[in-house]
């Protein structure tokens, strides 16, 4: 159930990403909702849950792209873990903290993400373009990673699948 | 979390990263795909919800703004009538000019019409998703047009769907010529202004031919992706490098690009498999 859980809401974020609207001048990007995803499980459940869900949250974003499959995975892995690594310390309920964690998480896989895509000539931005996609990531990350993380958990509600230490 | 459990998970995350990394180019194009066509319904039906929304959003911004709507197309009929007195003129030239080219128009062509059911997830390239794909006979590098003009070319298909790379992406390079100063150029993408414009740039073009704002640009059918005649854009400003040895101007797709709802891919004959096709 818990995989099955976690596939529905990918592809519900999946479709949802690709076919909202974007602002030009947040650099065109879309809503990283495929990342607030991977987010809710590093904050929810277990560190190698959480990894499997991120790997599984680029490994669909690459698919539904043009990006190289992986290259998403290992920057939302290594995000998710850094954040693991610290959830202790946070107040995760809290809207601020998600939106925070949102903005944070979206600038840096969109900034690391640029690099390595930038590094093996698959894009070509200027710095200036690529600076306005990484705020533009952050501000969008800001806004939606509390209600696309409050959804899941709404879901998870709705299946019985609270984390033992948030009953 | 202790030390050694960490040190295991980012190994996990370093042999996943490379398994996916080094899949075999058809086997990645494989879970590409299958990964796509599970998704393709939902696509569907997702953005017909939006085209629906967006629909009744103009509907209810109509009924509020009729007035300065009027207003609007006022001054444009206006615009219009004097650019058709001035248009009336060159279209004996016009006609001289297309025979002499070998004009061939598009619709020649068998079209197969298609709808945008998705943008690129990420936002790192210029491209959109269409609900035909192998199956209807779409394959790479077909062209994709609108009523407007050309819209960019098809780079991968999975069996219901495909992706068509924008004109405006960096990495889309299009043979043009503007026909009014029998001029070829290379069309480059620049991916789109703050206010949502698409942005190209014509390369190459020779420094001594008398090129202008307002030429209109075409595919040059050279390179052999595009079929020749295909309208790309208008030359919106021209730049002149005076040591160098071409110059290049800013070209405005007719396009809209932000904005693309139904496409068109260009067939070539024997690509349309029978009861599909041309409207």
């Amino acid at each position: 159930m818990k995989g099955l859980a976690l596939l529905l809401k990918l592809a519900a974020a999946g479709a949802l990403q690709a076919v909202m609207p974007t602002a030009p001048w947040l650099g065109g990007m879309r809503a990283p909702l495929l990342l607030a995803i991977a987010l809710h499980y590093s904050l929810t459940r277990d560190r190698g849950f959480a990894l499997f869900a991120a790997i599984l949250a680029g490994l669909l974003q690459d698919a539904l792209g043009r990006t190289p499959l992986g290259v998403s995975s290992f920057v939302f892995g290594g995000a998710m873990l850094m954040v693991g690594r610290f959830r202790a310390d946070l107040f995760r309920s809290a809207s601020v903290t998600q939106a925070t964690l949102g903005a944070l998480t979206g600038a840096g896989v969109t900034l690391a993400l640029w690099m390595l895509l930038a590094l093996a000539g698959w894009v070509r931005l200027s710095a200036g373009q690529g600076i306005i996609r990484v705020l533009g990531v952050a501000v969008m990350g800001a806004l939606t990673a509390p209600l696309a993380i409050r959804v899941a958990e709404r879901l998870d509600e709705a299946l019985g699948l609270i984390p033992a230490d948030r009953r | 979390m202790s030390r050694s459990n960490g040190f295991l998970l980012w190994t996990a995350l370093a042999v996943a990263v490379l398994l996916l990394l080094n899949l075999p180019v058809t086997a990645s194009r494989e879970l590409r795909g299958v990964l796509r066509e599970a998704l393709a319904p939902l696509y569907g039906a997702v953005s017909g919800l939006g085209l629906r929304l967006r629909e009744a959003v103009d509907v209810l911004r109509g009924l509020g703004g009729h007035a300065a709507e009027n207003r609007r197309l006022a001054e444009e009929v206006t615009h219009l009538r004097r650019q058709l007195r001035e248009l009336s003129s060159l279209e004996a030239e016009n006609e001289t000019l297309r025979a002499l080219l070998g004009f061939q128009r598009a619709a020649e062509r068998p079209l197969l019409a298609a709808r945008v059911i998705a943008r690129d997830a990420a936002g790192w390239w210029q491209s959109v998703r269409i609900d035909r794909g192998a199956r209807d006979g779409v394959r790479p590098d077909l062209a994709v047009i609108t009523t407007e003009g050309l819209v960019g070319r098809v780079v991968e298909t999975s069996a219901r769907t495909a992706d068509v790379l924008l004109i405006s992406d960096p990495n889309c390079r299009v043979a043009a010529r503007l026909p009014r100063a029998e001029a070829d150029g290379v069309l480059v993408g620049l991916g789109v202004r703050p206010d949502g414009l698409a942005r190209c740039r014509l390369d190459f073009i020779h420094r001594h031919l008398e090129i202008r704002p307002g030429d209109e640009a075409v595919t040059s059918g050279l390179g052999g992706v595009y079929p020749a005649g295909l309208p790309i854009g208008y030359i919106e400003r021209v730049q002149t490098d005076e040591q160098g040895l071409y110059r290049t101007a800013d070209v405005l797709p007719h396009a809209d690009l932000g904005r693309l709802r139904y496409v068109f891919v260009v067939m070539a004959s024997a690509d349309v498999p029978r009861g599909k096709g041309a409207p």
